[in-house]
């Protein structure tokens, strides 16, 4: 796994540290008594950590998830990527920034129903303008470290569901991402599926040094995390260790 | 069966339903608009020749009313075309609420139901629609010259118990196809997360294809007029074949240029040609049908005729005016067609988009991987059909002069700039699927 995977180590930066300080979003501003998805959350997520967050369904996880990635703006606050604000950042960087230092996997159907495994995880380099050739030599490299050698020309129609998330892994890795962004990754999954799925993320992530972020209900996801947040109405309530 | 309460609760969700969700249904509602005033003024252009030879016969009249029907039997093509696809606009954005009407214990006859009264209502509409449009084209089609005659409305208002059953055949085309639409929804509640279309339609296509060419060789026959009935068969012979080879030559295409793409949108395009060569036919088919017609039509007409009698000489004129009226109408209902398979992508494709634009996809990468679906099958057809044309044509090079390629040039330009417009039409729905996080 190592030596397949030297080239896609990153090299050590400064303060590779995610930070949420004091978030507040809400979705409809202008009613008053609506309570925020978001009602002042503080977090650091340090370089290479993995952190799960769990809490009933509405308490406002994927919003979390979405206002650290720099998919939607918070209302108050500000999220802090390797020493640098998002507050003022516009559109664009947080585009560019998305595509290169993040990486994501949802709870499914975000392959591409119509391209070969490997060309779906050679995607988001394509779509950032490496060549073809490049794009799924790298992307190559993480079929074995995840299970999935000789997969790489079958459709995401004629893989498993679990096959299906290590390939959505991969494809979240291959830009050698800061971070791992994960919204119930294993949402579709059974529980051994779900526990095979988690092993290869949680380590090849740290293998390749990105933090990991994982927004989960399963109390067994969450234990393949260094910490867990517990979450309630837009608030942290509860931080557990391993 | 227990159609009545399912129905209403699908009518419920409808309602409650978003204006951005509403736009597919008007824009299936324009297509089959399209595609009734198209038919409608392609029969109105039969009526009147056929009037013309019962009122005052001439040598050639007779001969007018079988290139009217040809022209009609060019556009027939295109034209179910656009209603299929209309179908299955109307059917595809609801996979997803019919299969979790399923889901809910709706029985499969209840979800078949559901789709298509509502498949039925749109089309429904759209043919009401169309016939206002037919209305309206009757005072440009007034001021036409055939024969050194214009029209008179006499001629060109089709009986009008014709309106009914063109309703009927459109609202019933719509019903069809999107019945065949629905087969991937109703076969199993979980058909939408296998999103695994069934391919198997070929036989009923082939089929149904032959049936038109009998249908059409009768009508043909009927008309008595060997060169007119030969004409016609070779017309539809060259679009029913057409029809079979587009899509296997598109697959061809696709996964040659699918190896060699270098970037995302290419091999997206590529990609989706040969997961499903004939849904990129739909899309494009029908313009190649145009830029052939055009191409062979303009030919015709640009025939020197010097030395012709007085009457060759009008049936030459009359026969450009009349395939440059075959090419703009093919042309509007090629575009409509492309435009509507167009959103249907974008809408199917919205979770998608969205998940691509979350990990930091850019906007425009997006929207032009989406627009080069619909452009790379184009510009394959547009390849194929103007090679054709000219195969077509080189063996009455003799007679031909520089025209011809400038007809065809002409065509192919504005064939390209019509569609390519209206594809940018779908813009802002690519953009709603892609901003909206
Ligand atoms: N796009 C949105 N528009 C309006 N309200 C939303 C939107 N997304 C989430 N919400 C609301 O914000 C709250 C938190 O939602 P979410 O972050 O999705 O929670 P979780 O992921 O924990 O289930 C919920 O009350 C939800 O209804
Ligand atoms: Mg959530």
């Amino acid at each position: 796994m190592t030596q397949q995977l030297h080239s896609l180590t990153p090299p050590p930066t400064a303060d590779r540290t995610l930070l949420g300080d004091r978030l507040v979003k809400r979705y409809a501003p202008s009613v008053q008594d609506s309570p925020p998805a978001l009602a002042g959350v503080s977090l650091a997520v340090a370089p290479g950590e993995s952190v799960a967050v769990m809490g009933p369904s509405g308490s406002g996880k994927t919003t979390l998830l979405h206002v650290l990635a720099g998919i939607v703006r918070p209302d108050e606050g500000d999220v802090v990527w390797n020493g640098n604000s998002l507050r003022g950042a516009s559109d664009a960087t947080r585009t560019t920034l998305r595509r290169s230092e993040f990486g994501f996997v949802f709870q499914s159907g975000q392959l591409i129903p119509e391209l070969p495994a490997i060309e779906n995880v050679a995607l988001p380099l394509l779509l950032g303008g490496t060549d073809r050739r490049q794009a799924e030599a790298r992307a190559a490299a993480l079929f074995a470290p995840l299970g999935l050698g000789g997969l790489e020309r079958r459709r995401p129609g004629e893989l498993s569901g679990g096959q299906a998330q290590r390939v959505a892994i991969a494809r979240a890795l291959v830009g050698t991402p800061g971070v791992v962004f994960a919204d119930e990754p294993t949402g579709a999954l059974d529980q051994h599926t779900s526990g095979e799925v988690m092993h290869h993320l949680t380590g090849l992530s740290r293998h390749l040094g990105a933090s990991l972020l994982i927004v989960t209900h399963d109390a067994n996801v969450a234990g393949w995390c260094d910490r867990t947040l517990h979450m309630q109405d837009g608030r942290i309530v509860g931080e557990a260790r391993r | 069966m227990n159609v009545l309460p399912a129905l209403r609760t699908a009518r419920r969700i409808e309602r409650a339903t978003d204006s951005s969700g509403r736009l597919p249904n008007t824009l299936a509602i324009v297509a089959f608009s399209v595609a009734t005033a198209a038919l409608l003024i392609a029969l109105a252009g039969l009526h009147g020749f056929q009037v013309r030879d019962a009122t005052h016969p001439t040598d050639v009249s007779y001969t007018y009313v079988g290139l009217a029907a040809c022209a009609a039997g060019l556009l027939a093509a295109p034209v179910l075309t656009l209603g299929g696809v209309a179908a299955r606009l109307t059917v595809g954005r609801r996979d997803h609420r019919l299969a979790t009407l399923r889901l809910a214990g709706a029985t499969r006859t209840q979800v078949v139901a559901i789709t298509l009264v509502e498949s039925g209502r749109l089309a429904l509409l759209g043919s009401l629609i169309g016939i206002v449009l037919y209305a309206g084209s009757l005072v440009p089609l007034s001021t036409l010259r055939f024969e050194e005659h214009a029209f008179s409305y006499r001629q060109l208002v089709v009986p009008l118990w014709w309106l009914p059953l063109v309703v009927l055949g459109v609202t019933l085309l719509a019903v069809v196809s999107g019945a065949i639409g629905l087969r991937r929804v109703a076969i199993s509640p979980l058909g939408v997360t296998a999103r695994h279309t069934p391919r198997g339609l070929s036989v009923v296509r082939v089929l149904l294809t032959m049936a038109a060419v009998v249908v059409w060789v009768a009508i043909g026959s009927s008309l008595q007029q060997a060169g007119v009935a030969v004409l016609l068969v070779i017309v539809t012979l060259m679009v029913a074949i057409a029809n079979v080879v587009g899509p296997f030559v598109l697959g061809l295409a696709g996964r040659l240029i699918a190896r060699n793409a270098r970037h995302a949108p290419t091999l997206l395009a590529a990609r989706r040609i040969i997961d499903d060569p004939k849904n990129a036919w739909r899309a494009v088919g029908s313009m190649g049908l145009a830029i052939t017609v055009a191409g062979v039509g303009g030919s015709m007409g640009s025939i020197d005729t010097s030395d012709m009698n007085r009457t060759q000489q009008l049936i030459a004129q009359d026969m450009r005016t009349g395939s440059l009226l075959t090419v703009g109408i093919i042309a509007i209902v090629a575009a409509t067609s492309t435009c509507v398979v167009q959103a249907a992508r974008v809408i199917d494709r919205q979770s998608e988009l969205r998940a691509l634009a979350r990990s930091g996809a850019q906007d425009r990468t997006l929207i032009a991987a989406a627009l080069r679906e619909t452009s790379l099958p184009l510009a394959i057809t547009v390849a194929l059909s103007a090679g054709f044309t000219v195969v077509m044509m080189a063996p009455f090079a003799q007679y031909l002069n520089l025209a011809t390629a400038g007809w065809i040039a002409l065509s192919v330009v504005a064939s390209i700039a019509l569609m390519l417009g209206t594809v940018r039409l779908t813009r802002p729905l690519i953009r709603q699927a892609v901003t909206e996080v």
